[in-house]
């Protein structure tokens, strides 16, 4: 198990894709650098090979079709994580199914089909949101 | 729908005529309420992105110590996570009462628990009934912003006490009727003159009429907004107001 944080000079490096290995991987898209870290530092310890950027951009630089979860924050800064969704879905229609939404509860406008987890939440949500994700990640979750 | 607590039915002898509300005051009543939008969604990204970010922060690092201790001290870290989320929760401002999706009597209702009830009134109660026809967007800021200066201009300092608010539409003239009851708070003050006074200066600005109670202070508003030129029957779709 690994996480990778571009904007963390100390993180250890990104995991290579083995979908047929033990970890899925999970990519965790948000501008905040503590919000980003903890995330990652849950979902790592819940089985998942991680990565995390802080903008679409540096997100789509990782081939997100490769990640069986995205965990994305509604806002980017002055980007949209529901903008990264629709990119996702333009190259794949599936795509969306994979993407967990993070939002503040501000009444942001959410595409109906993708899942959402609201601010605040424990680890234990985090978890169960992004296990229901994807089926083959709860399979590989240590005991 | 009853009368206000304290209120006696109307006499007529204290009825202020309504002059002819300009587009001009109008289209400032819904700038008042686009104002409020804006205050409302920029404290609402403020909450979102400084403190929530940080509560959340703080949950998942207790939630990821209290996987690595045990017994009571797990238990004592559970329990504050807990308290923390529901106080943080309590915290979230609620959705915008404008927001798309929304349907017009949703929008009224919201609008007036939002920035009425709790601020404006101690008491408010609110009997919608817009089947034949929906306010348009720029009837509901209108609608809303009426309501509110007239409470503000009764009560500058205060609640008051009873409110009701009905807004009906008449399903043969497509025309919209608001009535606002009254029942001021301060019931030992008497200053019934001075606010039946200020409420009819207001009333005439905004195209309303209202019919002040000298004995008892309480007061009755009421505004009509014909329906728009060229607008078929219960065509009005609300919108975003903003």
């Amino acid at each position: 198990l690994s996480i990778s944080d571009p904007d963390a000079p100390a993180a250890p490096p990104a995991p290579t894709s083995d979908l047929a290995g033990v970890a899925a991987r999970a990519l965790v898209v948000d501008d905040n650098a503590l919000i980003r870290r903890l995330v990652s530092q849950v979902l790592a310890g819940a089985g998942f090979a991680v990565d995390a950027v802080s903008s679409i951009d540096a997100a789509l630089q990782l081939e997100p079709a490769g990640y069986q979860v995205l965990i994305i924050d509604v806002r980017l800064g002055a980007e949209r994580g529901t903008d990264l969704v629709e990119m996702l879905r333009r190259s794949n229609p599936l795509l969306p199914n994979r993407c967990l939404l993070m939002t503040g509860g501000l009444g942001d406008s959410l595409p109906a089909d993708v899942a959402v987890l609201v601010k605040p939440f424990d680890p234990d949500d985090l978890v169960a949101a992004v296990l229901s994700l994807h089926p083959l990640a709860a399979r590989n979750r240590p005991a | 729908m009853t009368a206000p607590r304290g209120a006696c039915p109307p006499s007529g002898a204290d009825l202020a005529t309504a002059g002819p509300a300009t587009a001009e005051v109008h289209h400032l009543l819904r700038l008042l309420v686009t104002l409020q939008e804006r205050e409302h969604r920029h404290l609402a990204e403020l909450l979102h992105d400084g403190p929530m970010q940080e509560f959340t922060a703080v949950l998942l690092a207790l939630g990821r110590m209290r996987k690595i201790v045990t017994g009571d001290v797990a238990h004592q870290l559970s329990a504050i996570e807990t308290q923390l989320l529901h106080t943080v929760q309590s915290l979230q401002r609620p959705p915008s009462p404008f927001r798309p999706g929304n349907d017009a009597r949703t929008m009224i209702e919201t609008a007036l628990l939002q920035w009425v009830d709790g601020m404006l009134a101690d008491t408010l109660d609110i009997d919608i009934d817009v089947e034949a026809r929906s306010p348009s967007p720029a009837e509901l800021p209108v609608l809303v912003a009426v309501v509110q200066l007239l409470l503000l201009t009764s009560e500058p300092t205060g609640r008051a006490a009873q409110v009701t608010v009905a807004v009906r539409s008449d399903a043969a003239t497509d025309a919209l009727t608001l009535t606002l009851r009254a029942a001021p708070g301060n019931p030992g003050i008497d200053d019934t003159e001075a606010r039946a006074s200020q409420l009819r200066r207001l009333a005439h600005a905004v195209g309303a009429q209202v019919e002040c109670d000298p004995h008892s202070g309480a007061w009755r508003a009421t505004l009509h907004l014909p329906a728009p030129p060229g607008q078929p029957a219960a065509s009005s779709g609300a919108g975003s107001v903003t």
